[in-house]
């Protein structure tokens, strides 16, 4: 029976290895193989079993898991290498909850909230009871019908609910992978999904397994344990506990070999065994995800996993003791012993940060984790939309001035504080990844985002009116929401492309194309204050002198009137007004031109930039061509006010359908899925883009009808 | 008198036409039409590309004069319409531009333009892109067109240094028309095109007398390749050869070595007794994508066939020593792709690597790391894009001027405000 399982379970270790060797190669269309599916009993078995009792006695122990009990904060700053680059533990936690997940926190099956990080811990190190965790979002019902689970509320369900049925998913995951990948469907892309996140999860599960008691290395014989003085008191041992009697094991079992094999007794075979499964173990888990351990070979530091380490097999093992730590990390996470648990951690931090070669990784690691503690975007976004909001509110309603003036400082204050959250978010990028602020779609929107609320800041600085602050905010706290839309992949801050391998075109090509998303989206966002304006301030109901009177501020914005506003007659009124808007045109003119100034070089630089890399200054590629549509529009909204075929009212309609052809040009681009600029590509996000659109000129449409009617009455009313 | 009066309001006239006309093609209403007319072809040229690929969009929207929406609505191309850009941009610096400090930098952004319309329209012209494929240890003394193929026939000889040498006879595809025979006349050879397709890929309802390197008995048309490199050209050709023997015997023997050519159908020979020449008749399926030439037995030895991209010679020859494709440590991500090659020019030697943003430029050559490939034994394949450009400089000097009058127009936008202030 023992032996019956036991090949089962290489039969999975082989399985694993065979399958982590395909899932490198994500590339090609067959899909990685999964893990055996007709057994669990590898884990399972030691949640049935007699695990607990026999662990080494530690204080505290609790009979609750470690999830309930332990604080796993210490854990944070441990460094792995993972996606190309170090990062925090904490940082790995988070984004690959997020895969599974679709959330950076964890709700345990009895309703209970986790962090990312707890999660992480408990489903290393506790990977029996992890097994049932329900984890795996899925929302579409036609995979969980296909694998024939019954739908649960949470939309989410566990490993074991999915093992259920495998054999289906992995069929018709590979179907999905033969696809060529534009032809996927979304079922197709979540299937592959799913199928990912159980191999990864399957994955982590055997991450520490080589510190647990195993099946594998089950020895009810007195006799054998005596021989290889291990503890007579349990049956099952881990792997490190063979690799701790490994000289005993070896000598016994070259005692055994020497003997006929008619000749062995049965403590004989089992050790012969035991040595085969002893030497077999680690190479069943050749690539897990977990590179734990620096090595500095061949001009290059290089990360292990703990498994590489044991097949690597070298008699003089120089990383013992860093896994001995890591294997008290486990049992103190097992036992629930908080204080064994933080010594554990710490000794083994110590461990490895003496081994670390490469300058500055602890530094970036502790800014990462500064960084998402921080999380400078998020924050920033709730207060650029609490200025925008409080700006509207001085806008809307007839406030008293001195609060107006309170009203505003604070308003300038949160967006100044947006502001700032966004600079030190841009800075730690910078700091992390060693390269320019933009390095993805996601650092795109945040970027603009910096640039719009300076732009705004910059405004308010010159024309005092309000109007900088609530543009700004406007935009950057919409731009921020968006830029969260992209960062839903995890982790934001991953390796660069091949070809965009150049912090010298990173840093003025793509900053000067966002500098100029950002002047043109300014613009358009002003024009829309004109245009508010321009109905509000044609109103003829709202004219005559009583009303300047009442409610001057809320229209006008401008102190200036309201101060005066008892002597002003009917003209001065208007002309006030005029000339009000006339700055506010000017502002619109004034930062459409700076983006177009920006668009030009940007794509100067890009075309001097493709010519160095890919053969040519021009190919009329999608993203080349976004940027000429740009380019395009703004030249034609300049050339026709020139040539008067345009008004000031025409001028702003424009900036505001300017909007749309950045929008078009940033991501409306990248949903084609064609062209040079692959590494941008995305999906899911054509529905938003339309309905954006037709929202943005529906709403322009109706802007210019009420101008035109207020404008008819106006005229009506005077003849 | 009265004559040079004439003759004074008649030239003023002239001058007054040319004026008016220059004022006219330099109306602003021109540049917005024509701004908007560009903004349409750009857009939809972009959306163009998904259904039918760049190529295609290029050479409908932006590489043609005119074209046709719904076969029936003619639209001018992106061609004509910075024709009529330039033209208008030409006029409005004669006629329109009024030199003030104020428009200083905006006229330099301007003017830059009109360079650069003009320049890169003659670099379109006299560019010639092509590339190079090889295998780690290859050599190659040629490079290929993108997108135009021919028919090459050769044979192939060792020379003293035990070098093959090949004596490559070419027919332009451009040129091959049903029916029209393609003589290769140092072979004796001549070709009679039964169908041809430029896009072609395999179909199954082929005539089993056709031979052809892949196996393949037919070819369909298809319609829009998405990519240059599914632009393959095939068809079905009635090859002859002809040449002399002395008897049937004769012809036997000498076709004898057709025997081991597992490829080949049986060809018809016929014989003429009164002229003493032979006459093989066999139909061949040529491919683009065929791995091989195709091997043509005659009675002076086999002669190799090819469907293939057009080559241009190369003024040396390059050398693959190595190909690195190196990943982010711990991933499968690409890091970049190397190529490090060797150049044999004129006796010279030079060792070079090209790599991510470095190309290799070499007397108005440039190579770039375009692509790589890898074949089921493992080999590594690096694919070179070649570019010989005589003007390389143009978008440069161009991007130069164009950046200096942003400059300069930003510089005056500031002083100005800066002068206003005070």
């Amino acid at each position: 029976m023992t032996s019956y399982r036991f090949l089962i379970a290489i039969l999975v270790f082989l399985q694993v290895f065979l399958q982590v060797q395909l899932l490198g190669q994500t590339e090609t269309a067959s899909p990685p193989n999964p893990p055996e599916n007709s057994d669990f009993s590898y884990f399972r078995s030691k949640q049935n079993g007699d695990i607990r009792t026999n662990e080494p006695i530690l204080s505290n122990v609790s009979s609750r898991s470690g999830l309930e009990t332990l604080e796993v904060a210490k854990l944070r700053d441990i460094l792995i290498h993972d996606a190309g680059r170090v990062k925090p533990l904490a940082a790995y936690a988070k984004t690959t909850l997020l895969i599974f997940n679709g959330k950076t926190t964890f709700e345990a099956n009895d309703g209970q909230k986790y962090s990312a990080l707890a999660w992480l811990a408990h489903t290393l190190f506790e990977p029996e009871q992890a097994l049932d965790d329900r984890i795996f979002k899925i929302t579409f019902e036609d995979v969980f019908n296909a694998l024939g689970i019954s739908p649960h509320p949470s939309k989410r369900y566990s490993f074991t609910d999915l093992v259920q049925g495998i054999g289906t998913l992995q069929q018709l995951a590979s179907f999905a992978y033969q696809k060529p990948e534009s032809a996927r469907n979304a079922l197709d892309k979540e299937l592959i999904r799913i199928y990912e996140a159980y191999i990864l999860y399957y994955q982590l599960l055997s991450s520490f397994v080589y510190a647990l008691p195993s099946e594998t290395f089950y020895i009810p014989d007195d006799e054998v344990r005596a021989l290889l003085s291990l503890s007579a008191e349990r049956s099952n041992f881990s792997y490190l506990e063979m690799m701790e009697i490994t000289e005993q094991l070896s000598a016994q079992e070259q005692l055994a070999q020497a003997k006929s094999e008619k000749t062995r007794t049965s403590a004989e075979l089992i050790i012969i065994e035991l040595a085969n499964r002893y030497n077999q173990f680690p190479l069943s888990f050749g690539e897990l995800p977990f590179r734990l351990f620096p090595s500095y070979s061949h001009g290059e530091e290089r990360w292990f996993t703990p498994w590489q380490i044991f097949a690597l097999n070298t008699s003089e093992n120089l990383v013992t003791k860093e896994i001995f730590a890591l294997k008290n990390i486990v049992t103190a996470y097992r036992a629930g012993a908080q204080y064994e648990f933080d010594n554990a951690v710490t000794e083994y931090k110590t461990f490895i940060d003496a081994k670390l070669v490469a300058p500055l990784t602890r530094t970036k690691a502790t800014w990462e984790l500064f960084y998402h503690s921080l999380d400078p975007f998020y924050h920033a976004s709730l207060l650029c939309g609490f200025a925008f909001l409080s700006m509207l509110a001085f806008f809307a309603f007839p406030l008293r001035t001195s609060l107006q003036r309170y009203i505003k400082i604070g308003s300038t204050t949160l967006l100044l504080g947006g502001l700032g959250l966004i600079v030190s978010g841009l800075l730690l990028r910078v700091l992390i990844t060693s390269r320019p602020p933009i390095t993805n779609l996601f650092s795109t929107f945040t970027f603009v985002a910096f640039v719009t609320s300076l732009g705004g800041v910059w405004l308010e600085k010159y024309e005092k009116r309000g109007l900088g602050i609530l543009t700004g905010a406007l935009s950057a706290a919409l731009l921020l929401l968006i830029s969260n839309y992209f960062a839903t992949d995890g982790d934001t801050l991953h390796v660069l492309v091949a070809v965009l391998r150049s912090n010298f075109w990173l840093s003025t090509h793509v900053i000067a194309i966002n500098l100029g998303y950002g002047g043109i989206v300014l613009s358009g966002v002003i024009a829309h204050v004109y245009l508010i304006k321009r109905i509000y301030n044609q109103n003829p109901f709202q004219t005559t002198q009583s009303n300047v009177e009442k409610k001057p501020a809320a229209k006008n914005t401008s102190t200036k009137v309201l101060t005066t506003a008892d002597g002003v007659t009917e003209r001065e009124g208007k002309r006030a007004k005029h000339k009000n808007l006339q700055v506010n045109f000017k502002l619109i003119y004034a930062t459409q031109g700076i983006g177009i100034i920006f668009t030009v070089l940007g794509t100067i630089l890009g075309g001097i930039w493709a010519d160095q890399s890919w053969g040519r200054f021009w190919g009329w590629d999608p993203k080349e061509n976004g940027s000429l549509l740009i380019i395009l529009w703004s030249a034609i909204l300049f050339h026709s006010k020139f040539g008067g075929m345009i008004r000031e009212l025409g001028f702003a309609c424009g900036a505001v359908i300017g909007i749309i052809v950045v929008m078009l040009a940033w991501f409306g681009v990248n949903l084609l899925g064609v062209g040079l600029h692959s590494y941008g590509f995305t999906e899911g996000i054509a529905y938003p883009l339309i309905l954006y659109i037709v929202l943005q000129l529906t709403v322009l449409f109706f802007l210019v009808y009420f101008i035109k009617m207020t404008e008819r009455i106006q005229t009506l009313q005077k003849s | 008198m009265l004559a040079r009066i004439i003759e004074n309001t008649r030239l003023l006239r002239v001058r007054d036409m040319i004026e008016q006309i220059g004022q006219s093609l330099s109306s602003l209403k021109i540049t917005v039409g024509a701004l908007l007319l560009l903004w349409l072809l750009t857009f939809f040229g972009t959306l163009y590309q998904v259904e039918y690929g760049l190529y295609a969009a290029q050479q409908r929207y932006f590489y043609s004069w005119f074209f046709m929406v719904f076969k029936i609505i003619p639209v001018p191309g992106a061609k004509t319409v910075l024709l009529v850009l330039t033209i208008n941009l030409i006029s409005a610096c004669v006629y329109r531009y009024r030199f003030e400090p104020k428009k200083y930098g905006i006229l330099i952004i301007h003017y830059a333009l009109i360079f650069l319309l003009v320049a890169s329209s003659m670099t379109h012209y006299f560019a010639k892109e092509s590339y190079i494929a090889f295998n780690e240890g290859e050599s190659v003394g040629v490079s290929y067109n993108y997108y135009d193929s021919e028919l090459t026939l050769w044979r192939e000889a060792y020379d003293e240094t035990g070098r093959i040498s090949r004596d490559i006879e070419a027919f332009s595809a451009h040129a091959i028309k049903i029916g029209d025979p393609i003589v290769f006349s140092n072979y004796n050879v001549t070709l009679i095109p039964e169908y041809y397709h430029e896009h072609a890929r395999p179909a199954n309802f082929g005539a089993p007398d056709v031979a052809s390197v892949s196996g393949l008995t037919a070819l369909s048309y298809m319609k829009f390749p998405l990519e240059r490199e599914q632009i393959l050209p095939g068809g079905l050709f009635t090859v002859i050869t002809e040449f002399k023997a002395a008897t049937p015997q004769d012809v036997r023997t000498k076709l004898q070595s057709n025997q081991s050519n597992a490829q080949a159908q049986n060809p018809r020979i016929e014989y003429d007794r009164s002229s003493q020449t032979v006459r093989t008749e066999q139909k061949i399926l040529l491919w683009e994508a065929d791995p091989e030439p195709y091997v043509l037995e005659t009675a002076e030895g086999p002669l190799y066939l090819r469907l293939q991209r057009k080559r241009y010679p190369l003024p040396f020859i390059v050398t693959l020593n190595d190909f690195i494709k190196e990943d982010y440590y711990g991933t499968e991500q690409a890091k970049n792709f190397e190529s490090k090659v060797t150049l044999h020019h004129d006796n010279a030697t030079q060792e070079s690597r090209i790599y991510m943003n470095t190309p290799l430029r070499i007397d108005n050559y440039t190579f770039f790391q375009a692509s790589f490939a890898q074949d089921n034994q493992g080999r590594e394949r690096s694919i070179l894009a070649v570019v010989y450009n005589t003007g390389y400089w143009v978008p440069y000097v161009a991007s130069i001027l164009l950046v200096l009058g942003l400059i300069v127009h930003f510089i005056y936008m500031f002083v100005a405000r800066h002068v206003r202030k005070t």
